[in-house]
């Protein structure tokens, strides 16, 4: 599940880089691509999926013309629906694309700002905006957030405008229009409101349409345009901007375990390694192919088997002297550990988070020997999400990997597992570091209302009715 | 922890190439009790073997009694002593030989060191011919068989410059293991020497096996040894042993049972009244030994058994990590009064003893799920009880275990299901530990490696840059590691089940005392 690229093996990454730089496939391809990628966990870890749904969004939203707000709206999650479906448990994909509906929610409001003072009065000011409550259910978030709606504070919202008015506003609103997705009572977006996402934009009413006339929509799309360019950026600088943050939490002669092989945490040591000496202690485990390769090459991702080598020289070279022991002596050695890093896979609402499996038995015989635990991880790694059910986040493996070595016998008569990845729950971790810098677990749902809409929570797992 | 071959019939099951190994190794054929000595494999090397064990003590070495010229026996004799010297300095240093999986007779460095001046001669000395047939079999590749594959013996076992020492546990790297006969000492039993490639070939493994196995082969040294004049027996067979065992220890340091059952008997020797006729002795020794085996460990575990057993309910889920004959003999026993349960067997790199263990349940109808230990997490969920075998029991009632067993029994009180330690009191030792650092075993580092696959070989060298681990000892500030065991705190522990009965952790000292006494 981490990003395993440790070197600079070609990768289906930089395949579809190339061919949305040259545009050598049409849009509909791309995303067929990207999709079939996915599906076979040829993109993997949350930067490589993030800078992939980028590109493509970059690419689908460049192409789009002739269509108003609210079918550029309506695309996207279309497009981030199917995107979710291809690799459910990657939620960098969700992110990314809620960003981006996030960001055309802005322009808009801008627009409709800049509209608002120049222009004459708009007739239909705003309505809430909001998810439906089925649709909420349905999707990976949760049930019980209805059952939360009691609690919620009032809604700030105003009254709708007459829907009269409302439709002669729309003008030509078809099935995929904003009203549909907009217009929602506002018993719902109580329900909305419940997950403490004090998002200044929670709030804020959005308007149903800016007098659709493309030329307006065209603005838009330069600007959201531009705004993706921002977030690939954030994305590609997220790696540098965490290693930054080094120096701060690694001092001489320390002795640091981590357990992933990927490119966070390789940067993020050989920052400090450029100033400090220290250890680094690498419980590798087998079946992720970081100590061992059994199997055959083909079968795999080159990513995975390459990961160690390079990775390892990578540290050595910088001075770093790197101890590579199984992950069944994590707990023998814990006691001489003075911190543990591990690579976040995502991060959730409420301050928990993914990592690669393995990661909780770390964590918690971390905690017995009172070893603080890092985590690193980009802003994009952090999902509005909430794991009311975690389970439904871990990725499991091939279980060849575990029964290699002529004992596959043992497949047929035994229940073998290979979880990939494990979830950690919120008091496990002390610290996150991010591109914006450390943050407590506590601070996460800041950071989320920071940087999404309440309203994208849910990408519309069902057809807006006409 | 773990029987591979679990006493002394396990080796029954061993391949047909171990058989060969022992038979090239292993000059007493005719005793064939040892888990070593398949019987077939005497006639072959009967009458060499005969001669060797009547030459085995050290005393006379004087080589060549009915040569002539006192000048040129006295260099003979120098220039033997200087080449055994250069000789067992190698075989410490465990500098080998062949070329294990390439199966071409690599060329012995060693028989052209042990070339003695002497040596052209005809062999009319049984401590030449000794000599000579040692290096003869050593030059023998052995074959590796799948099993021993997994644990990939190091080709070329070199030593570990400083650098790629972990410093935290500098004190622990002793001499590199040994992994062939060469330079074996000439005292020792040909049937120890097959003992020590088993053990250092993780064919013998867990602390049970090691020391049964140990056991029947020194019954066989017991009763090939004759006293030599001028000494006793109760006097000079503990040294004789105490050969044995060093010899032993060069391939793995001893386990706790193995230590104790070694005082044991050692004390039993040393109690051997000196008038006692040589062959009564002999003979009251192997009986004393079977029974020893019969007592601390056959009967021990048949009633830790039925006690663990006792402790499982139908419908439980029961965890256990990699394997133990004991935990085995356990679930079984639960499984034959018609007990149903499932078992979470967790295993881990490199040796992957849960693969047995699971196997071996799976046969008997046991339903079992397998998972590696990174993926605890998950399997732990429901499991309600937990079982987990010993190497030893400290008697600070912390438990010595094979590595990664404090991670399991860590996540197994996290779900606050019981972790119960099933536990011989030969294993229990008076030893205390707080660490996993100061008292532990390092295992060869290549170990961690996958062995490197001929099919691949092409690969490998293509991709030999991102593969650099397997050049580790050459990358400086590069460090493996493979410990063998590690400490689990008392704290995790609810209870040890022993033949003496079941206690909580902190009172297995009681065990120690008690046994102490019979």
């Amino acid at each position: 599940m981490a990003p395993r690229t440790g070197g600079g093996t070609p990768s289906a990454l930089d395949l579809l880089k190339s061919h949305h730089r040259n545009k050598t496939l049409p849009v509909d391809a791309s995303i067929e691509e990207l999709i079939t990628l996915l599906r076979r966990r040829q993109i993997q870890g949350s930067r490589e999926c993030a800078e992939a749904t980028a590109f493509l969004l970059q690419r689908v939203i460049g192409s789009l013309d002739n269509h108003d707000v609210s079918s550029l709206l309506e695309s996207v999650q279309a497009l981030g629906r199917r995107l979710e479906a291809a690799s459910p448990k990657e939620l960098a994909i969700g992110n990314v694309v809620r960003r981006v509906l996030g960001l055309i929610r802005e322009e808009v409001e801008e627009d409709r700002e800049n509209g608002s003072n120049g222009a004459t009065e708009e007739p239909s000011s705003s309505s809430p905006v909001t998810v439906r409550p089925e649709s909420y259910a349905s999707s990976s978030l949760d049930p019980t957030t209805g059952q939360q709606a009691s609690a919620s504070t009032t809604s700030e919202t105003t009254q709708p405008p007459p829907a009269g008015r409302m439709q002669t506003s729309l003008g030509n609103a078809g099935s995929g229009s904003m009203f549909s997705l907009l217009s929602q009572s506002t018993s719902t977006s109580k329900s909305a409101n419940t997950l403490a996402f004090q998002s200044p934009s929670l709030h804020v009413t959005t308007p149903t349409e800016p007098i659709s006339n493309n030329v307006n929509t065209r603005d838009l799309r330069a600007e959201v345009l531009e705004g993706l360019e921002e977030l690939l950026d954030e994305i590609r600088q997220a790696d540098d901007q965490i290693a930054g943050y080094a120096l701060e939490h690694i001092h001489s002669r320390e002795i640091i375990l981590i357990n992933s092989t990927s490119r966070t945490v390789q940067k993020f040591l050989l920052k400090a390694a450029a100033k400090r000496k220290y250890t680094v202690v690498q419980a590798a485990n087998q079946s992720d192919g970081q100590i061992c390769s059994y199997q055959t090459p083909s079968a795999r991702p080159p990513s995975k088997m390459t990961a160690q080598g390079p990775f390892i020289s990578s540290l050595t070279a910088a001075g770093i002297s790197v101890i590579v022991v199984p992950d069944s002596a994590v707990f023998a050695l814990m006691a001489r550990i003075n911190k543990v890093v591990i690579d976040a896979s995502f991060i959730l609402a409420d301050g928990s988070f993914v990592a690669p499996a393995g990661s909780l038995a770390i964590a918690k015989a971390a905690k017995l020997h009172k070893n603080p635990i890092v985590a690193l991880g980009g802003v994009y790694k952090i999902s509005p999400i909430y794991p009311f059910t975690a389970r439904a986040f871990l990725e499991t493996g091939d279980t060849n990997e575990v029964t290699i070595l002529g004992r596959q016998d043992l497949m047929k008569e035994c229940a073998v597992q290979n979880p990939l990845s494990d979830y950690l729950s919120v008091g496990l971790v002390d610290l996150y570091i991010s591109n914006l810098g450390g943050l407590v677990p506590a601070s996460i749902y800041q950071v989320v209302s920071d940087h999404y809409r309440m309203e994208d929570l849910d990408l519309g797992g069902m057809k807006p009715e006409a | 922890m773990t029987p591979a071959a679990s006493s002394g019939g396990g080796s029954k099951q061993q391949d047909p190439i171990v058989a060969d190994e022992t038979a090239v190794v292993n000059g007493n054929g005719d005793q064939g009790k040892a888990p070593a000595a398949t019987p077939k494999d005497g006639p072959k090397n009967n009458q060499k073997g005969k001669k060797t064990s009547e030459g085995a003590p050290k005393g006379d070495a004087g080589p060549n009694s009915g040569k002539p010229s006192g000048k040129e026996l006295k260099e003979r004799a120098k220039a033997e002593k200087q080449a055994k010297r250069a000789k067992e300095r190698e075989g410490k240093q465990g500098q080998p030989v062949a070329d294990f999986k390439g199966g071409n007779i690599a060329p012995e460095p060693e028989s052209k060191i042990g070339k003695s001046p002497g040596k052209d001669q005809p062999p009319s000395k049984s401590h030449q011919r000794r000599r000579s047939s040692a290096g003869a079999h050593a030059q023998k590749p052995l074959p590796l068989r799948p099993a021993a594959a997994a644990a990939s013996v190091p080709k070329v076992q070199e030593t570990l410059e400083e650098d790629n020492r972990v410093p935290l546990l500098e004190h622990l790297y002793g001499h590199p293991r040994r992994t062939t006969i060469a330079g074996a000492s000439k005292d020792v039993h040909p049937s120890v020497l097959a003992l020590g490639l088993q053990i250092g070939a993780y064919e013998i493994c867990g602390s049970n096996a090691r020391c049964v196995a140990m056991l029947l082969v020194f019954q066989q040294v017991i009763s090939s040894y004759t006293t030599p004049v001028a000494t006793s027996l109760p006097r000079h067979l503990t040294t004789h042993l105490s050969s044995q065992i060093d010899y032993l220890i060069s391939y793995r340091p001893l386990s706790v049972s193995q230590g104790n059952a070694i005082r044991w008997l050692k004390v039993a020797i040393s109690a051997v009244d000196i008038s006692t006729p040589e062959e009564q002795a002999k003979s009251d020794l192997c009986i004393g030994i079977d029974n020893f085996i019969r007592e601390k460990i056959s009967v021990a575990d048949q009633v830790i058994a039925a006690s663990g057993a006792e402790r499982i309910k139908d419908g439980d889920v029961i965890m256990t990590y990699a394997k133990s004959s004991i935990v085995e003999k356990t679930l079984a026993e639960a499984f034959y009064q018609g007990k149903r349960f499932k078992v979470v067997v967790i295993d881990s790199h490199p040796l992957y003893e849960g693969r047995n263990l699971a196997r071996a349940l799976v046969d008997l109808g046991v339903e079992v799920q397998y998972s590696l230990i990174n993926g605890l997490a998950h399997v732990v969920g429901p499991v309600t009880k937990t079982f987990l075998g010993a190497h030893a029991m400290m008697s600070n009632g912390r438990l010595y275990s094979r590595l990664g067993t404090a991670m399991v029994a860590m996540m197994a009180k996290d779900v606050n299901s019981p972790v119960m330690v099933c536990c011989e009191s030969v294993k229990v030792t008076d030893r205390v530990a707080l660490d996993s650092f100061v008292h532990n075993e390092i295992a060869p580092e290549d170990e961690l490696l996958p062995p490197r696959m001929p099919e691949n070989g092409q690969n490998v060298d293509s991709d030999s840059k991102s593969l650099s681990l397997y050049n580790w000892r050459k990358t400086p500030n590069l460090q493996l590691l493979n410990l063998m065991y590690d400490l689990t705190p008392a704290e995790m522990i609810d209870v040890v089940i022993t033949e003496a009965g079941s206690m909580p952790p902190n009172a297995i000292a009681m065990v120690q005392s008690l046994t102490a006494n019979t």
